[in-house]
């Protein structure tokens, strides 16, 4: 099976998100386990030329745009683990400071952007003669890659017969345009119905790339369902719904290189589940690093943008609860100026009890893991989440709202005390989020039994091996769709 | 504002940096918003939005710093109404420094609401304004002149930040339009489908122009009416009912002034308050038409004030339109060569049906076979293809219609049976397996099937009755089982509603009439079919006709055959009798003189006989000799009649045979003309036949003359034009032969005379031709007969000739043509 994982941002090339660590992951992980996959994504300005040489001269195309022929290249490099990266170049398009917009909002021609790279793609595949059984796509970006190889390429090969997979990382962005960029598009306004691709008289990609793309996926099991419901769809909940028997959840893995308390450069102490004393060594790290006393109240460990969805107008809520607990809390992060705020003035009136840090950290991120005891996620949606897994990997008891990926990373100890890995909570409400932190707070009294959890959580494997097997049953489950009757 | 020239040139510096930025424009200018909001220390700016069509200020974009729930973006500004109104109106800007301290003797405009002051400032190019931008503050503010030139640039700034956009988005809409265009161009040049086009189109179009719902109505072919032939859009529940009177209203004048109608306004149209009464802000509507001629209408509706159809959108559409029209145009003639294609294939298929039916019709003379035939050629699928047929005939008396003979499947599946027929079977008719088939299709149970032809409501009856085809769809109009249902025969009900009669004429003479139904078809009987199933009558009827006629020919043709019978024994047996007589009559003489001389011999006469008894007995001899001859001749009729060649001299046998009529001659006073040609050849033929040739001849010419005339016998060399040979001329002047008998004369049995055999010229006849020779005849009615007899000097395809002409190179001529010698 020939994969080609289709993303606008991939690690180690561009990023602005958890999209292009997945994209850059994800096909190093099916190069491991015996897939054959490479990554294309656009050629923008951050590509380091010099750390990714191009293999000789790019691949020239001719690509439709509307009534025109725009023209672009393919450049090809190495990404690492034996992946073969295409870079799609235009540098009218994507010689830019940025991928999608500056700091004062979105580029004016994004859709004709995006749609050049999609088209650029199929153009390139068809042209080079690469033949692919799959074509993962990845958000509003790529979501046109789908339609596509259901229409303007249908009949052409190697398109007929290749398997598509969308997968919805961020259903918050879904690539919403003038109507009047479908010609642009090359496609026919038959498209644009609000059975199509059409949304409240706009252009929806996102909703473009769910209608055409065989299988769909998100990046937990629990997350699929819940964008099935208007609470969680962003409008989309609908199209969800009728494609749910081809909807599935794969959680995310995580880079065992980067994040691996047994390896960790960051940290002042390797540690694993046979031996956690380095753990403790973390944790004075973390507390003089912050400037908390020393002591033996857990602490509670809470990385992320400051926003709502991260759950932070809860945190706020229960500050002063959170003060009078027997617990020291550390924090890490920036977003929201109200929450910044809210968190700055707590710190200022429990200095000796809460840690803030407005900032983004990478090393200060890998001392909250090593080094708390529980790490606080109240999130109020998250479609996969990170840092309770990572939590997990470094035996850091995670508190978590049962939503998205949560719900499926993390096993409450109460409610499965031979499984559980953490405490959960189902409403987005502080009496709830009270009630998980002191029920942690109880079990972190009985040493025995907090030391079960954290060994289990430390067990459960969330290597990209895992996910990546995952994904190979959905291609295979697109490619079934596709094979003649 | 307290800033130095410097600063304010920095923040124009950034407001141009954000205005050229490549985002969204709304991105752009909510960047200036804020931007300003700080560098200004206004609590909220916003920009209100000119809309596209009129005066309306829409409220765009705003960045409120301190105000939790900013009413400023709630509203339309009217225009002139309130500060923005005010600065829109007057161009310029308007400042309200302080409503709270210095309230104003008007009512307090709603941009004032959570604010104490607000300046308000044009955004405008030198030509048009976009909009206003407002400065509002809770604070009572204050602006210096300087303050207001920098606004004032920074409004240009926005002014052509909103210019560009626009234009950029315009032209990217043209683009679109562009390629919809072409592609809608592709779409109607590539096919025919008429419907699927124009949903196509109206899908594409309703998109295009962003109009809420379309209709599509065609003019009806032939009338002047135009009939919906699709919607489109209507999502709205009830709309597409809401605007259908007002919707055919205004199509149906669009189609008749063939005129687009754009209707955004009262202006426009009276129309118009009954269009946004039913919701419609904007209505445009085109004319589909194509030389000169609207086929159809088309007609947008838009339900949202903010969209409104413009002249642009009717340019495009026209173009639309008028490809459409040459579609519709192209796929009516298309349409009508290929329904002409078929209409004439239709008539070659029944012509061609009719012309077998009538070969097949012709195919006998028999009348049960041509009953079955025509019944078969009714129902089956290569003829006619009625489902049943019965075929009635008018009874002696005239006063009912009988079943004579009825076919058709009695049960659908027989039907299907009949429908996988071979084709070719009508023509021959009822033979092998397939006659047994169509045999099996007859019903045996006809025969009690009768309608009185008195019964007015029945439509055979009347076909019969008023001699034309009946149809009809709905049945005969009888009640089933009413009145004289029974003597029917239970026909009034067991036919279906649909049905047709046509009556059977011969001579204008209705003799009975067909009956046929679809029943188990479905198709319903046409005009054309009653056409067709008229033509075939008329042919029914004459080769029913024939049948009858050729059935009363062939009884006549019996009756001859016996007489003739009869006829000919009777002939033979006078032919005896006539034989005996003449025999008897030959034979008298001799006898007679025989007895007497022999007499003379037994018992001689004293004194009375010169003679002497030897001179008797020659006499005797003599007489014996023509005893022999007579009855030689005698056994001639009883012996076949082959020539046995020898070399003959025609005078010769001429002079005997002339011999033995001296005495009748004699008696009959008849003198007679002998002019034998010296120079004669002699022939190859034989001397028996050519004397009883002459013999005939002489006779009949005896017989014909009766008394006093002449008898003409000569002979002379043929004509060699003719052939070489010799020619025998019998004439007489006897009046000839009657005109209208001349023809019979060699046929045997004919006579003319009391007595006649009717043999004699026959036999001449069979034996010159046996000898290759010609007989011509001269008839002068009245006068006399003149036959003229060639003899070839060798008988074509006979035997021997070198041989004979041999003899003939031996023989010697004489003189008088006698011949000297004999082999």
């Amino acid at each position: 099976m020939k994969v080609l994982v289709a993303s606008s941002e991939i690690v180690p090339f561009a990023k602005t998100g958890g999209l292009a660590d997945v994209a850059g992951a994800l096909p190093k992980a099916l190069r491991r386990i015996g897939v054959e996959a490479d990554c294309v994504l656009p050629l923008y300005r951050c590509v380091d030329r010099d750390r990714f040489p191009f293999a000789g001269p790019g691949q020239a195309i001719l690509v439709p745009l509307g009534n025109r022929e725009e023209e672009g290249s393919v450049e090809e490099t190495d990404a690492g683990g034996g992946v073969r990266a295409f870079l799609v170049r235009n540098d009218r398009y994507f010689d830019r400071e940025f991928l999608y917009g500056t700091r004062d909002g979105d580029y004016v021609d994004n859709s004709e952007r995006f749609t050049f790279f999609c088209r650029a793609v199929m153009e390139w595949i068809a042209r080079s003669g690469r033949r692919y059984d799959i074509i993962h796509c990845n958000d509003w970006q790529t979501a046109l890659l789908p339609v596509y190889v259901k229409t303007l390429y249908a009949d052409r090969e190697p398109f007929r017969g290749m398997g598509t997979v969308f997968t919805v990382h961020n259903l918050g962005y879904q690539g919403l345009f003038w109507n009047h960029d479908l010609p642009m598009m090359g496609l026919g306004w038959e498209l644009f119905t609000p059975r199509g691709l059409e949304f409240y008289g706009k252009i929806n990609l996102m909703k473009a790339g769910m209608l055409f793309a065989d299988v769909l996926s998100t990046v937990s099991d629990t997350y699929s369902r819940e964008i099935q419901t208007p609470e969680y769809g962003y409008g989309l909940e609908g199209v969800l719904y009728e494609r749910r028997e081809d909807l599935y959840g794969i959680v995310n893995g995580i880079d065992d290189e980067e994040w691996h308390p047994a390896t960790d450069r960051w940290i002042a102490a390797n540690y694993s589940a046979d031996d956690l004393s380095g753990k403790a060594a973390c944790r004075r790290d973390l507390i003089s690093v912050f400037g908390l006393p020393k002591g033996d109240e857990p602490v509670l460990g809470l990385i992320g943008r400051l926003t709502a969805q991260k759950g932070f107008d809860l945190v706020e809520r229960i500050g002063e609860w959170l003060a009078g607990q027997p617990l020291r809390m550390v924090f890490l992060g920036a977003g929201e100026r109200k929450y910044e705020e809210a968190m700055e003035a707590l710190g200022r009136k429990y200095p000796d009890r809460i840690a803030i840090r407005v900032a983004y950290d990478n090393a200060l991120a890998h001392k909250i893991e090593a080094g708390s005891d529980m790490y606080l996620m109240p999130s109020r949606y998250e479609p996969c989440g990170l840092n309770q897994i990572y939590s997990l990997k470094y035996g850091t008891v995670p508190i978590v709202r049962e939503t998205g990926g949560l719900a499926d990373t993390v096993t409450d100890a109460d409610e499965n005390p031979a499984t559980g890995t953490g405490f959960t909570f189902r409403r987005h409400e502080a009496e709830e989020l009270k009630g998980a932190v002191t029920r942690a707070l109880a079990a972190y009294a009985d040493r025995p039994r907090w030391d079960a959890i954290v060994r289990r959580g430390m067990a459960l494997d969330f290597s990209w091996e895992a996910s990546a097997r995952a994904y190979v049953d959905l291609y295979g489950k697109a490619l079934r769709k596709r094979a003649p009757k | 504002m307290e800033e130095s020239p410097h600063t304010r040139f920095s923040l124009l510096a950034r407001i141009v940096e954000i205005s050229n930025a490549t985002i969204q424009v709304e991105n752009r200018l909510k960047h200036i918003c804020d931007f300003l909001s700080r560098e200004t220390r206004s609590d909220c700016v916003c920009i209100y939005q000119r809309e596209v069509r009129g005066e309306d200020l829409a409220p765009w974009v705003s960045s409120c710093v301190e105000i939790e729930e900013c009413t400023l973006m709630d509203f339309v500004v009217r225009p002139g109404e309130g500060v923005s109104g005010k600065a829109a109106r007057k161009r310029a800007p308007v400042f309200f420094p302080d409503v709270k301290t210095n309230p104003p003797a008007f009512a307090v405009p709603r941009e004032l609401r959570d604010f104490t002051s607000i300046l308000s400032v044009p955004v405008m190019d030198d030509v048009y304004l976009y909009g206003v931008m407002n400065f509002s503050t809770l604070a009572p503010a204050s602006y210096t002149e300087e303050d207001l030139t920098f606004l004032g640039s920074v409004a240009t700034e926005v002014a052509g930040t909103i210019r560009n956009s626009r234009l950029y988005n315009d032209a990217r809409k043209r683009v679109s339009e562009l390629i919809t265009l072409n592609e809608i161009g592709r779409a109607i040049s590539s096919t025919f489908d008429v419907m699927g086009t124009l949903g196509y189109v109206a899908k594409t179009t309703l998109r295009l122009l962003s109009a809420d719902a379309c209709t599509v109505r065609l003019a009806v072919e032939g009338r002047g009416v135009l009939k919906v032939a699709l919607d489109e859009g209507y999502s709205r529940p009830g709309f597409r009912r809401e605007l259908r009177s007002v919707g055919k209203e205004l199509a149906r004048r669009i189609h008749e002034e063939k005129r687009p109608l754009l209707i955004n306004g009262p202006e426009d149209s009276p129309l118009h308050s009954s269009l946004a009464g039913r919701g419609v802000a904007s209505f445009l509507g085109l004319p589909i038409v194509s030389q000169g001629q609207s086929l159809g209408t088309i007609s947008y509706y838009s339900a949202s004030p903010r969209l409104r159809f413009d002249m642009e959108g009717a340019h495009l559409m026209q173009t639309v339109c008028s490809q459409l029209a040459n579609m519709i145009e192209n796929a009516s003639i298309l349409r009508k060569a290929q329904r002409l294609a078929q209409e004439n294939q239709v008539k070659v298929q029944r012509i061609s049906t009719l012309h077998d039916v009538a070969r097949s019709l012709m195919s006998t003379v028999k009348m049960e076979r041509l009953l079955s035939i025509m019944l078969y050629a009714l129902i089956s699928p290569g003829g006619l293809n009625f489902s049943r047929a019965i075929l009635f005939l008018t009874s002696e008396n005239g006063n009912e219609l009988c079943a004579r003979m009825a076919m058709g499947p009695r049960d659908r599946q027989e039907a299907r049976r009949i429908g996988r027929f071979p084709r070719g079977l009508l023509g021959d008719g009822a033979n092998g397996a397939a006659g047994e088939e169509i045999r099996n299709l007859l019903w045996s149970d006809v025969g009690n099937l009768t309608i009185p032809l008195f019964d007015a409501s029945c439509l055979v009856a009347m076909a019969v009755k008023e001699k034309r085809s009946v149809r009809t769809e709905s049945g005969c109009g009888a009640r089933e089982g009413v009145g004289d249902a029974a003597p029917r025969g239970g026909f009034c009900g067991g036919h279906p509603a649909s049905f047709a009669a046509v009556p059977l004429l011969v001579k204008g003479e209705a003799r009975g009439a067909i009956y046929v139904d679809n029943l188990f078809q479905g198709r319903t009987i046409g005009d054309e079919d009653i056409q067709v199933l008229t033509m075939f009558a008329s042919n029914a009827s004459l080769a029913m006709e024939n049948a009858s006629l050729y059935e009363s020919l062939e009884s006549a043709l019996d009756t001859v055959r016996t007489t003739q019978d009869r006829l000919v024994q009777s002939e033979k047996l006078m032919a005896l009798g006539e034989m005996a007589a003449r025999i008897a009559h030959e034979i008298k003489n001799p006898l007679t003189a025989i007895g007497g001389f022999a007499r003379r011999i037994a018992s001689p006469r004293a004194g009375g006989g010169a003679h002497s008894p030897e001179r008797y007995a020659q006499i005797i001899l003599k007489e014996v000799q023509r005893l022999e001859r007579i009855v030689n001749e005698t056994l001639y009729f009883s012996r076949e009649m082959v020539p046995a060649f020898r070399i003959v001299n025609l005078n010769v046998e001429i002079r005997e045979v002339l011999s033995m009529f001296r005495e009748e001659l004699e008696e009959a006073r008849i003198s007679s003309m002998v002019d034998l040609s010296p120079d004669l050849p002699s022939i190859s033929a034989d001397p028996d036949q050519i004397r009883q040739v002459v013999w005939n001849l002489v006779s009949n010419a005896i017989q014909a003359v009766g008394g006093s005339g002449i008898l003409t016998v000569a002979t002379h060399l043929s004509d060699p034009a003719e052939g070489i040979g010799v020619v025998l001329e019998v004439s007489d002047t006897g009046g000839g032969i009657p005109h209208d008998v001349v023809h019979n004369i060699f046929n045997p049995f004919f006579t003319t005379k009391a007595k006649g055999t009717g043999l004699g010229l026959p036999i001449v006849h069979a034996i010159v031709e046996k000898h290759g020779g010609t007989i011509h005849l001269d008839n002068r009615e009245g006068a006399g007969v003149a036959f003229s007899i060639f003899l070839p000097l060798l008988p074509k395809g006979v035997g021997t000739g070198d041989r004979i002409l041999e003899q003939m190179r031996k023989s010697r001529v004489d003189g008088n043509g006698i011949k000297t010698h004999s082999g």
